[in-house]
């Protein structure tokens, strides 16, 4: 299960915390499951990975796997790269999306499509997972993608 | 350490003061230059306060000097040196990604995505509030070009000489959105320092004292630390909502009684959002407040960065607006406003911790 990426090799890999902390995060990503943690007693999600629940402390925090969907926060548009890797990758598209169904938590990821697209804020958004099953070590990476256009452009 | 060394040296001799009488030592965003070592070169005969604020990078510059207030006010020492000394070229620039193979923690969660510098990281936080109130990119050319214009009488400043127009601002390549080549401050090596004594030891001293009259540090709820602030539940904020209350409380001052302020300047949407949250204008006020000639001294509603600031003055990360919010009340800008009795110093804005400082005239006390 291979699919293109958005930006050239060579950036750094995301690996878990040697505690393991967010490793059910990104062994989620990796099978094509979005997880983030839930207080089994109140039902509170938190992103990104802590200990203890901010509401009530409880260090039982559960993993669970949500729709993997959300709308547009805010974004950039980054034109200057600053790391090799990404000589020629610019403009790219970093956006904040806020997940409204899971607790309002937000995650980041790149917006595929065309690099010089309109980024409606508040736009309906879907997750891409990235998948690098060749890196060392291999890795899923989760992107997004417009729900109300089709993705238009080479990337 | 040696520029480090050099500025301690100097603020000392401008105060009139033996640097032996040091007896503290405040910093902050993980200063590579420890008090114990500092304490020993200058041969200080006691050593009372080793302070570094922790985390927040540039956001700690105001809180150092309310640390080292802090000290002084209860006790713990008499002579405290507020410094901050950078040499970018032989450690890293804050500017660069990091060349890591493997992320983990916080920063796997960016630098995959190609964030991985300060402006990448800040920009979705300014383009969040202009898409909330409506603000367009003059209001962030306004800033920038204030920043310039007061380098324009200062030749300390590495912009002196090398005026902005607003062509040359909207000609500017993009960095990250919003951002523009000008909405970004540079990177220099330096050092800077302050000193801080008792109100009483002060009148003794060269100059004209500049009195802390209030300060605070901090953040509001759950503002993660900068590769996670995406997470942090009031984005599009410089995160001064909860500190500002309590800075204007401590001082009996509000925002009306501000002669001139200096706004860190890491980007232009920073200084934008820190102005509304000391309130100095409310967001949809923000297009009409921020034009150039309500910004520049002598006669602007609210002069800022009148140095130069970050942009255009030099980049001692921060350091240099606390040294200029001084010399606003001493007479001695190069920017001077006049008859400046209230002199306001915001440090950082849009990271964790953040810090404000208001300096006051014996006039004020």
């Amino acid at each position: 299960m291979t699919s293109r990426a958005y930006l050239p090799a060579g950036l750094p890999i995301p690996v878990p915390e040697r505690n393991g902390l967010s490793a059910p995060f990104w062994n989620g990503l990796r099978e094509g499951v979005l997880k983030v943690q839930r207080n089994p007693r109140t039902g509170v999600h938190q992103w990104p990975a802590q200990w203890i629940a901010y509401d009530d402390h409880g260090f039982d925090l559960e993993w669970v796997a949500v729709e993997p969907r959300g709308r547009i926060h805010s974004f950039t548009r980054v034109w200057h790269p600053v790391h090799p890797a990404l000589r020629e990758a610019c403009p790219y598209i970093i956006v904040v999306v806020e997940l409204p169904h899971v607790g309002g938590v937000r995650m980041l990821g790149n917006l595929l499509g065309d690099p010089r697209q309109e980024v409606p804020i508040g736009a309906p958004v879907e997750a891409v997972f990235e998948h690098h099953p060749d890196a060392e070590p291999p890795y899923s990476l989760l992107q997004w993608r417009r729900l109300d256009s089709p993705a238009a452009g080479a990337r | 350490m040696v520029l480090c060394l050099r500025a301690i040296l100097a603020a000392c001799e401008d105060a009139g003061l033996d640097p032996r009488e040091i007896d503290g030592f405040a910093s902050y965003s993980n200063d590579r230059n420890d008090p114990p070592t500092l304490a020993v070169a200058l041969g200080c005969r006691e050593l009372r306060f080793s302070n570094m604020q922790w985390e927040g990078g540039g956001g700690g510059g105001a809180g150092a000097v309310a640390n080292a207030s802090a000290a002084i006010a209860t006790g713990l020492a008499d002579c405290v040196v507020v410094y901050r000394a950078l040499a970018q070229g032989q450690f890293g620039r804050f500017g660069q990604g990091p060349q890591l193979r493997t992320v983990q923690g916080d920063l796997a969660l960016s630098i995959p995505y190609g964030q991985m510098s300060p402006a990448q990281w800040y920009a979705p936080k300014a383009m969040r509030f202009m898409h909330d109130h409506g603000i367009g990119q003059e209001a962030l050319r306004a800033i920038a070009m204030a920043s310039y214009h007061h380098a324009q009488f200062n030749p300390r400043a590495i912009m002196y000489g090398r005026p902005l127009t607003e062509a040359m601002y909207d000609a500017s390549r993009w960095i990250s959105e919003p951002f523009h080549l000008y909405d970004c401050c540079q990177e220099n090596d330096g050092a800077a320092a302050l000193i801080l004594v008792s109100a009483e030891r002060a009148k003794d001293l060269k100059q004209s004292p500049a009195y802390v009259l209030g300060a605070a540090i901090g953040a509001g709820f759950r503002v993660h630390s900068t590769p996670a602030g995406f997470a942090t539940p009031d984005l599009a904020s410089s995160h001064f909502k909860t500190l500002v209350p309590r800075l204007y409380a401590m001082a009996g001052l509000g925002p009306a009684d501000v002669d001139v302020a200096q706004a860190y300047e890491n980007f232009t949407g920073g200084v934008l959002m820190s102005l509304v949250e000391h309130g100095f204008f409310a967001p949809e006020e923000a297009s009409e407040f921020l034009k150039l000639e309500n910004l520049i001294a002598p006669s602007g509603k609210l002069p800022i960065n009148t140095s130069g600031g970050n942009l255009a003055e030099c980049y001692m990360h921060g350091l240099e607006l606390e040294i200029e919010a001084v010399r606003q009340l001493r007479g001695q800008s190069t920017a001077q406003v006049p008859d400046v009795n209230v002199s306001l110093a915001i440090a950082g804005p849009m990271v964790t911790p953040v810090s404000t400082v208001l300096f006051g005239s014996e006039a004020t006390l």
